[in-house]
């Protein structure tokens, strides 16, 4: 049934994109203004004159190279864990019948509401315990056990035919094989979804790493753009060649995975 | 199963393999400018010679406290940290005593525990002060001393400023969002917080509530902008903009401002009763526990060295501490040396009253609030009561244990 | 089907049973080991320091002081004011996010050209990170020469104070929230209003429904599960709401945009004496609060769809 959508729609759509999009844009391009134009009292939202200092100094000042290098590499290994550990949790609390499988995923979905700032000394102190502070297994291995990971897993894995498994488990395949050969094969849109997911997260983070790291080699992009405001001074330039480093990659990303995003919200909110 | 087994073996041993060892040697240190480029020169310099490595971890300011503490909470207290009197009335019990690791004698800005150990080594002075846009002043006709030995009253300032007024002007000023800015205003009225530490004060003096009613009405009036004190706490940034005539805060804009396109400088402050300044700086301090407390001294022993200490100030560069240095402030020279006027027109009860705001805890915090207060005035207090309450929570925080 | 012989390997039932017993669990252990030591211990440690007075530069100092801190919690006026703060902002902005993310959903529903253009634009700003969303609006609003005063004395008023206004501030970071969080909310609905059955609509259309009838009469109640999942959603993201503040407003001015995670995080790690166990009482505050609302919802959610 196609209706026929009429202009005052596109019109609408059109103004939204607008309230959307130029915030970010704006920054975009200010990022390319010199210094003196940026504190002008008089901004407009294109430069007047087009330069790449901001990012030549950003990138001479700090180590940006590295810090996109490091967020990138925890990133991508948080959410390689993040993929493994959840689709197992996953697969046992959509998949089986237990002794406290309730209670262990009530506890789990209650931590949703935990805000991480609230925990952050116990945290830190079990991480002194373990000898983790300041490396990069601390910003990978606490963050891959995401409650909403867990969920979107178990939200997905539910679907999947018992039938598929009961006969597997009749042809006498191994728990790790069925798990391996037909629920990961089977969930790959939801993996996607989580991955995706799981790699913005870690791309975002700030509060944590704040805490955890310490050394400058393993800063991260959203530790670096904090640290370009002094005690009195904010490094304008900087932070806004920055945030324009760091959000860029995302709409990349967004545009090729628009699916799997859509997907990924649509089903950690379909259900309670 | 087995690979599941695997997984877990590659999991703990993640976790086994980092902890292993003590972390390296480390300085935490925050920038406003180029601060931490000179001191990586340094660190790179003492490698050099001594061999010993020194990382230096840099912070955002904002999150500087949060950092340093759970630092030292976990464990991990770094061997050095770059501090100020904050950080050290903070950190008190965590500083090690740098007794007989340097000569204090050649130091000024120096910070005592509660034994009379010296416990850091000043690094960097900064003094208050008053920059100004000359292109602005003269475009309004601002008649502004010149002269070495001429200082300027409130009130000729105030009559002489109120002429910036016009569709290019924001406000006629600025000054900082911090209690430090204001307090010199206070000290030029003549007036010492304490009259007897810690239990009465001059704070409810007719000076006093003069010089704050004076402060207030500035605000008030928007002669000082509210915006750049309180809000957007940049009034750096809006004094570039180049539509404000003075700004009231810290010579370390000097290196900041260099690029501005319009002719500005430095002036000195007005006087009320008397000159006053407030002497404030960054000092280096080791901790208990980093477990390279020996190190930490060495190092802070090759720092207080002349040539080290006059390498770092120069480099950023910074008023100095040390009493004899000899800096070349290059192009800084002409504005810098009215900061050095301002310190020396500044009578030391005013700074030794000022150290001891800073050095209980609390007490700075207080004053910032009081400024707060002063230049916001939300519940429309007059300049007694926020005198008063100013005075009464002092005194509270000083006997506070 | 289980007892067919087809079985290969020779397994006594019971050794099946065992196993089969055994094997959720480790699935569960790799996710639960990280879980249990990084948030649940934590957790726990957190309610335990909540009943101390301990400090964070002298952890081994703990003295039980029972629901002291507690108590002194509700006497503490920044505190509660922080808690009013964070009650007013779910209040403002949840029903914001609601009607706007629903209305979006609406839009993008329709079959429009470009259709995954416009979706990528509403969605863009999600994924921008918190600290660089208080970045952005910072820059567009803050101070006299901001993009934002040059418009605003352009058309005619007085310069405003921007995010030295009480009331400026609070509608800013009201605005960035919605618009960093209105997209992901935008593809919720934008899902369940796909599932809507469209015979729905044709026994709608038959009886001569106008748009606004269908949309009160089919799409509104059968949006009724994900309406509540966004309210739950949406109401425990604000309560958390932090990370945005730190490069908008930093809570200022003059505490007026503090809510209670940011306190929190500043009894624990920047005020003076840094009092864990005070600040632990906030967090247990804080989650009681969060729990009851999430309850409620949850409650009326359970009452609807069965």
């Amino acid at each position: 049934m196609k209706r026929k959508v009429r202009w005052p729609s596109y019109l609408i759509a059109i103004l939204i994109v607008v309230f959307f999009l130029w915030p970010v844009l704006y920054v975009i391009f200010s990022s390319f203004k010199t210094l003196n134009e940026i504190s002008s009292p008089n901004p407009t939202f294109f430069p007047d004159q087009w330069t790449l200092q901001s990012y030549i100094d950003v990138f001479q000042k700090a180590n940006f190279l590295r810090y996109i290098g490091n967020s990138f590499f925890v990133a991508v290994s948080s959410t390689a864990l993040a993929v493994v550990i959840n689709t197992m949790a996953g697969y046992a609390l959509s998949k089986f019948r237990f002794k406290g499988d309730k209670i262990i995923l009530i506890i789990i979905l209650s931590t949703i509401m935990l805000p991480l700032e609230v925990i952050m000394v116990p945290i830190y102190r079990v991480l002194t315990f373990f000898g983790m502070t300041d490396t990069y297994a601390a910003l990978i291995i606490p963050a891959a056990a995401t409650p909403t990971g867990i969920f979107l897993m178990r939200q997905y894995l539910v679907t999947i035919p018992d039938d598929l498994i009961e006969s597997a488990r009749i042809d006498g395949a191994s728990e790790w094989k069925i798990f391996t050969r037909i629920i990961v094969p089977n969930a790959k849109a939801a993996i996607a979804t989580l991955a995706i997911f799981s790699f913005m997260w870690r791309w975002n983070d700030y509060i944590w790493p704040l805490i955890a790291i310490t050394d400058m080699n393993k800063y991260t992009m959203q530790l670096a753009i904090a640290n370009l405001n002094g005690e009195f001074s904010m490094d304008y330039n900087g932070i806004l060649a920055s945030a324009t480093i760091s959000m860029v990659p995302m709409l990349f990303v967004f545009l090729i995975f628009q699916r799997q995003f859509v997907q990924g919200t649509a089903q950690t909110g379909m259900k309670g | 199963m087995k690979k599941l087994v695997l997984l877990f073996s590659v999991l703990f041993a993640l976790v086994a393999l980092t902890g292993c060892g003590k972390g390296p040697m480390q300085l935490v240190w925050f920038s406003d400018g180029v601060e931490g480029t000179v001191m990586q020169g340094l660190l790179d310099q003492y490698e050099e010679e001594t061999g010993v490595e020194i990382e230096l971890v840099s912070v955002a300011y904002d999150s500087y406290e949060a950092k340093l503490a759970t630092m030292i909470s976990g464990g991990n207290a770094p061997a050095l940290a770059r501090v100020t009197e904050g950080h050290l009335t903070n950190y008190q019990d965590e500083v090690i005593s740098l007794e007989g690791v340097y000569d204090t004698t050649k130091f000024a800005n120096l910070f005592f525990n509660a034994d009379g150990d010296v416990v850091s080594l000043p690094m960097d002075v900064t003094a208050n002060g008053m920059f100004v846009n000359f292109d602005l002043l003269d475009a309004y006709e601002v008649d502004y001393p010149t002269g070495d030995d001429e200082v300027w009253t409130w009130d000729t300032f105030y009559t002489e400023m109120s002429k910036l007024d016009g569709d290019d002007v924001a406000a006629p000023g600025v000054i900082d969002h911090k209690g430090h800015r204001f307090m010199p205003l206070i000290y030029q009225a003549g007036v010492t917080v304490w009259d007897t530490p810690y239990t009465t004060t001059n704070l409810t003096s007719q000076a006093a509530v003069d010089a704050t009613q004076r402060i207030m009405d500035y605000f008030e009036e928007g002669f000082f902008d509210i915006d750049g004190a309180y809000d957007t706490q940049n009034s750096a940034s809006l004094f570039r903009g180049g539509q404000y005539g003075f700004h009231i805060s810290g010579n370390w804009n000097v290196a900041g401002y260099q690029d501005l396109t319009f002719d500005w400088g430095v002036l000195p402050m007005p006087k009320d009763a008397n000159r006053a300044t407030i002497l404030g700086g960054k000092s280096m301090a080791a901790f208990e526990g980093s477990g390279y407390e020996q190190e930490a001294k060495d190092f802070i022993a090759w720092m207080a060295q002349d040539a080290h200490h006059d390498a770092y100030c120069e480099g950023v560069p910074f008023l100095s501490p040390r009493y004899d240095a000899v800096i070349d402030f290059g192009d800084y020279e002409a504005q810098y040396s009215v900061f050095q006027d301002e310190i020396s027109a500044t009578a030391s009860e005013y700074s030794e009253d000022w150290f001891n705001q800073i050095l209980i805890v609390g007490m700075y915090p207080i004053i910032n609030d009081w400024a707060q207060a002063v230049a916001t005035n939300p519940d429309g207090k007059t300049a007694l009561q926020l005198l008063q309450e100013l005075e009464t929570e002092l005194i509270a925080a000083a006997n506070a244990e | 089907m289980r007892n067919q012989s087809k079985t290969i390997k020779t397994e006594s039932y019971k050794a099946y049973k065992f196993k089969q017993k055994i094997i959720p669990y480790l699935f569960l252990t790799p996710n639960l080991l990280i879980f249990g030591i990084f948030i649940i211990l934590p957790a726990l440690i957190g309610v335990y320091y909540s009943f101390h007075d301990v400090e964070l530069l002298h952890m081994d100092e703990l003295t039980f002081v029972g629901f002291q801190n507690y108590i002194n919690l509700f006497k503490d006026k920044e505190f509660t004011s922080a808690l009013l703060h964070t009650i007013l902002l779910v209040i403002l902005t949840v029903p914001l996010i609601y009607v706007i993310s629903l209305s979006l959903a609406l839009l993008i529903v329709k079959p429009l050209r470009a259709k995954g253009l416009f979706r990528a634009s509403y969605y863009w700003p999600v994924m921008i990170s918190a600290l660089v969303v208080g970045v952005i609006w910072y820059f567009i609003v803050n101070g006299s020469s901001s993009m934002f005063n040059s418009f605003w004395t352009r058309i005619g008023f007085a310069e405003s104070d921007t995010l030295g206004d009480p009331i400026f501030a609070w509608a800013t970071v009201i605005i960035a929230i919605v618009w960093s969080r209105a997209g992901y909310y935008m593809i919720i609905f934008m899902a369940a209003l796909l599932s809507i059955p469209v015979s729905l609509y044709e026994a709608a259309d038959v009886d001569g429904a106008t748009k606004w009838q269908k949309f009160w009469g089919v799409t509104y109640p059968s949006l009724r599960a994900s309406r509540v999942m966004v309210m739950i959603l949406v109401v425990m993201e604000i309560f958390k709401t932090y990370p945005i503040i730190v490069q908008l407003t930093a809570g200022g001015p003059n505490d007026s945009t503090m809510f209670v995670v940011q306190k929190i995080y500043e009894t624990a790690f920047v005020d003076g004496a840094k009092e864990i166990g005070y600040a632990s009482a906030m967090s247990i505050i804080l989650l009681i609060f969060v729990t009851i609302i999430s309850a409620v919802n949850f409650a009326a959610n359970k009452g609807g769809t069965d």
